[in-house]
Order: structure tokens, then sequence, then C-alpha cells
């Protein structure tokens, strides 16, 4: 067990330091993130004033459209050197590369998560700070069952065509649960009459268990689709 | 088994045709009218939906880890079907919703999960058709996991008020309601044996072909 | 295969009280029109339409399903004479 965990940490820590040497990967997607927000902001805001209850959507749309880019860029890195295959032979467990991945998925998910939370806070007047803590766990479980899912199927994808495209087609169906939980618990903890914490842990609780459920899924599957 | 597939064909054909013989006979819901008639073949198509999708799942997970040929056929045959009969659900869906609650479409949790996995097995076509190689074990686990994620976005979209008639209706059928629903029911079941075993044919012929295409090849 | 000719004939037996069952049932119950007086939308042409969807849905994948399965078995045969015109190993039956 613990030589998994190692060899994932590994494989995490290699790509932080690819990520941290170039800066490509968060620096578009994070300029992407914001973009979407912009956008979305553009296109809700009447009359200098956005409708109310709209924040935590636009937050949660600017972290799966650039989770999608993120995971995307991550693998393309891998297939355009072909390290994938050699990091499959690697005399190390399968799930450890998977773990791996998903470790620097979620890192760089995060970063542009924890730009774009107080990025949204502030364009739409929001009481981030309030309840700072549990919205960063409810974004960090979200990010988590996207990534879950997203590592696995952009990790499948490396080899087929159209992979740019099919990624969000498969994955933004697949991954309803995370939006909607995350949606829902974020606007309960930034109601502007205190968080509601009572409805934002029955969403954490959807979380989670999504979370478990397809990473176990994930974890168990990733050998047999990985298998050329 | 060529014969037992156009029996069930014919079945279901003739039994589609004396349906709307059965629907009509069937006694007028109270306070929805002509327009509850849509129910006979509304839901008998979503029953075959969900079916097919856990088919087409589990025969993924099968094809999986054990690689066996024949469960990728299925897989895909009934991954299909899905969209077939999550096309009749969804169209049918909002004619019936646009008489009895005065819209087309409610974001609720019956109509969300069925536009979900129906757009789940849309990109399990897109992923087959233009995946390109190895797309076969890519798909199946996209149907494992649109196959596992049914409750989560059930549970997720449930938490939100439904307005949807429950799934109590179907046991608390009035009697002559129930005759034709389940008289649609079987005719739609029937329906899906004969697709099923005429696409998973089609598959194995294909992988025939690719075979003999693969020994030209190779000589 | 046994198990699918048992099941046909179950189904089959099982239909048949169905169909006689669903005759027995009352005529047309009679809707006071004045009840439904307030509904501005015809249901018959859309109970109609709706079933139309069905029939065309269903017709259009039978027909998809033939013409890919009949450009299969075209491709197959046009394989199959090349495999035997040209000399060499036996040609597969399948």
């Amino acid at each position: 067990m613990s030589a998994v965990l190692r060899a994932a940490w590994l494989i995490a820590r290699k790509d932080f330091t690819i990520e941290a040497r170039s800066r490509e990967i968060i620096a578009t997607a994070t300029f992407f993130a914001v973009a979407c927000v912009l956008v979305f902001g553009f296109s809700l805001v009447t009359e200098g004033r956005a409708p109310e209850g709209v924040a935590a959507g636009v937050l949660w749309i600017g972290i799966a459209f650039s989770g999608t880019l993120s995971l995307g860029r991550l693998f393309e890195r891998e297939r355009a050197h072909d390290t994938l295959r050699t990091l499959l032979l690697a005399p190390i467990e399968r799930p450890a590369v998977y773990l791996g991945k998903l470790l620097g998925v979620i890192m760089l998910m995060s970063a542009v998560g924890a730009l774009l939370l107080p990025f949204t806070g502030f364009l739409f007047d929001q009481a981030v700070i309030r309840s700072f803590p549990g919205l960063a766990a409810v974004i960090l479980l979200g990010i988590t069952g996207y990534a879950a899912v997203g590592t696995l199927f952009a990790a499948m994808l490396g080899r087929s065509r159209s992979r740019d495209v099919l990624l969000p087609v498969l994955l933004y169906p697949m991954t309803v649960p995370v939006l909607i939980a995350g949606v829902r618990a974020t606007s309960a903890l930034l109601e502007p009459a205190g968080s509601d914490w009572e409805t934002a842990r029955l969403w954490i609780g959807v979380l989670v268990a999504f979370d478990a459920v397809f990473l176990t899924l994930a974890l168990w599957t990733f050998e047999a689709v990985m298998e050329e | 088994m060529k014969m037992m597939m156009n029996l069930a064909l014919l079945a279901a054909a003739l039994m589609f045709a004396a349906a709307p013989w059965m629907i009509m006979r069937a006694p007028q819901e109270a306070t929805m009218g002509l327009i509850q008639k849509i129910f006979y073949f509304h839901v008998p198509a979503a029953f075959v939906m969900f079916i097919t999708a856990f088919v087409s799942g589990i025969a993924g997970g099968v094809y999986l880890f054990r690689r066996s040929a024949r469960a990728d056929r299925i897989s895909a045959a009934a991954g299909e079907l899905v969209v077939i009969f999550g096309a009749i659900v969804l169209l049918t869906g909002p004619i019936w919703a646009r008489k009895a609650w005065g819209v087309w479409w409610q974001w609720d949790a019956r109509l969300t999960i069925t536009l979900v996995m129906w757009l789940i097995f849309v990109a399990f076509l897109l992923l087959r058709k233009y995946g390109g190689p190895g797309s076969e074990t890519l798909s199946s686990a996209v149907a494992l996991f649109g196959m596992a994620n049914v409750p989560f976005v059930y549970w997720s979209v449930n938490i939100w008020r439904t307005v949807h008639p429950s799934t109590n209706v179907v046991p608390s059928l009035q009697p002559g309601m129930r005759e034709a629903f389940w008289f649609c029911v079987v005719a739609y079941l029937l329906l899906y044996a004969a697709f099923l075993a005429a696409r998973v044919k089609l598959e194995e012929q294909r992988g025939a072909l690719d075979e003999l295409h693969f020994e030209i090849g190779a000589d | 295969m046994q198990i699918l000719k048992t099941a046909a004939a179950l189904l089959c037996a099982a239909l048949a009280p169905a169909v006689l069952l669903a005759q027995q049932t009352d005529d047309f119950v009679p809707v006071d029109p004045a009840e439904h007086g307030l509904e501005q939308l015809p249901a018959a042409p859309m109970v109609m339409a709706a079933y139309a969807i069905v029939w065309l849905i269903l017709i259009g994948y039978v027909w998809s399903l033939r013409r890919r399965q009949a450009r299969v078995e075209l491709e197959m045969a046009a394989l199959r004479s090349r495999i035997n015109e040209r000399p060499g190993p036996e040609p597969r039956q399948p």
C-alpha cells in the first residue's frame, strides 16, 4: 500500500515539477476560467446587478470548464512524448499511475479554484470570507469527484482520435451530480442571511458519496481500461 | 435464433398495431383526460430504456474484466438502444407535460435523469464511432460509469421538488388501464429483445468482416 | 434456445387473457365537455403526434438496422469473392 502511495506521490511530484517550471497549464487554465466567469457575468448581469444566486453556478462552471482544459493539457503532455506508456510499463502498480495523475489534476484544479473563488466573490459581491472553510471543503470535494472521473476518461482517451471534443462530451453528463451538489452547497454557504449549514451538509454528503464510489470504481477499472 | 428474432419482431409489431385499440378502450383519467393516454407508450419506453442501460453497463463491466467479445457486442447494442428508447421517452414526455403541466420541460428528477442518461449514452455512441482504435474498452467503462451514475443523478436531482407522477402510479392502476399498460410493456419488451438480438448480430457480422479484412491484409 | 422458446410460449399464454380482459372493460367513459371546457390545447392531436413519433422512431431504427446489415453483407460478399479469386489458403466459411 505504501509503495503504491509513494509511487503515486512521485508521479504527482513529477507533474508538479514540470508545471512549476513552465506554468503553462496553470496560467492558461486560470485565465480561461476568468474568461468564463466574465462571459457569464456579461450574459447574466442586467442594469449593473447580477441576479441573485448565480454566483455559485458561475463559479462551478468556471471550475468545470477549466478542469476539462487542464485534464486535456496534462494528458496531452504525456502523449506528446509517449511517457504515459512508459509510466504504465514501469514496475509499479497500475493504480499508482492513476492516483499520481489524479493528485496532479486535483492540485491544478485546486489552484485554479483558489483564484476563482475570491474573483467570483469579488465580482458578484458574495460573502466568501465569512464561510471560507466550508467553501474550501466543498470545492475540494467537488474537484476530487470531477477529477476522479476526469482522470480516468482523459487517460483512456489518450490514444483515441478527437479526444479534445470527446472528453467534455463524456465528462459533463457524467459529473452532473458533482455540479448540482457543488452549486447547491456553495449557494447554501453563500446565503446573504448567513450560511445554511443544514442544506450544505446534505449536499456535502452527496459529494462525499460520489467521490468514494467513483474513486473506487476508477481505481478498480483503471488497470483493465489501460490494457492495450 | 433468426426465426425467434423475426417472431419477436412480428409479435411486437402486431402488439404495437393493436395497442391503439387497447389504449382507446382504457378508461380516461379523471384529471388529465385524454392526454394521459401517452402514459401507455411513454412509461414502457422508459422501463426499457433503463433496462437496456443496465444491460449495457453490466455487459461493459464483463467486457472490461473478461475481454469477451460477446459482452462488448451486447454492450454496444444495448447502448444504442438506450438512445433509441430514450428518444421516445424524451419526445413523448414533453408533449404530455405541455398539456398536463403547461410547460414542455420541468427540471424534475425523473426527467433530468432520463436526459442525463440519454446524453451519457449518446456520448457512448460518439466515442464508439469517432474514438478510433481502442474505443471498445473506453466505451465499456463509460457504460459502466453511466450505470453507476444513475443513483447519484437521481438522488441529487430528487432533493429538488418533484412534480412527476410517482412510480406508485403503476401498481395502483385501475382495471382497464392496467391491462392496456402491461400489454404495452410486453410489446416494448418483445421489441427490445428483437432489436437487441438484431443489433448484436450486426455487430457479430461486423466482427467477422473485420477478421476477413485482417486475413486479406495478412496474406 | 429452449429457454427462449419456453419464455415466448409463456409470454403468449400470459398475453391472451390480457387481451380478453381488456375487451371486457367498459366502453368509452363519456366525459362531460363542460368539465374540460377550460382546456385550451386539443389533447387528441397531441396524443396522436406522440404515438406517431414513437412509430417513426421505431420504423426509422428498423430501417437503419436493415441498411447497415445490407451494407455489411454486401461488403462481406465482395471480400469473399476476392478471397476466392486469389490462389492461396482455403477460403474461410464462417
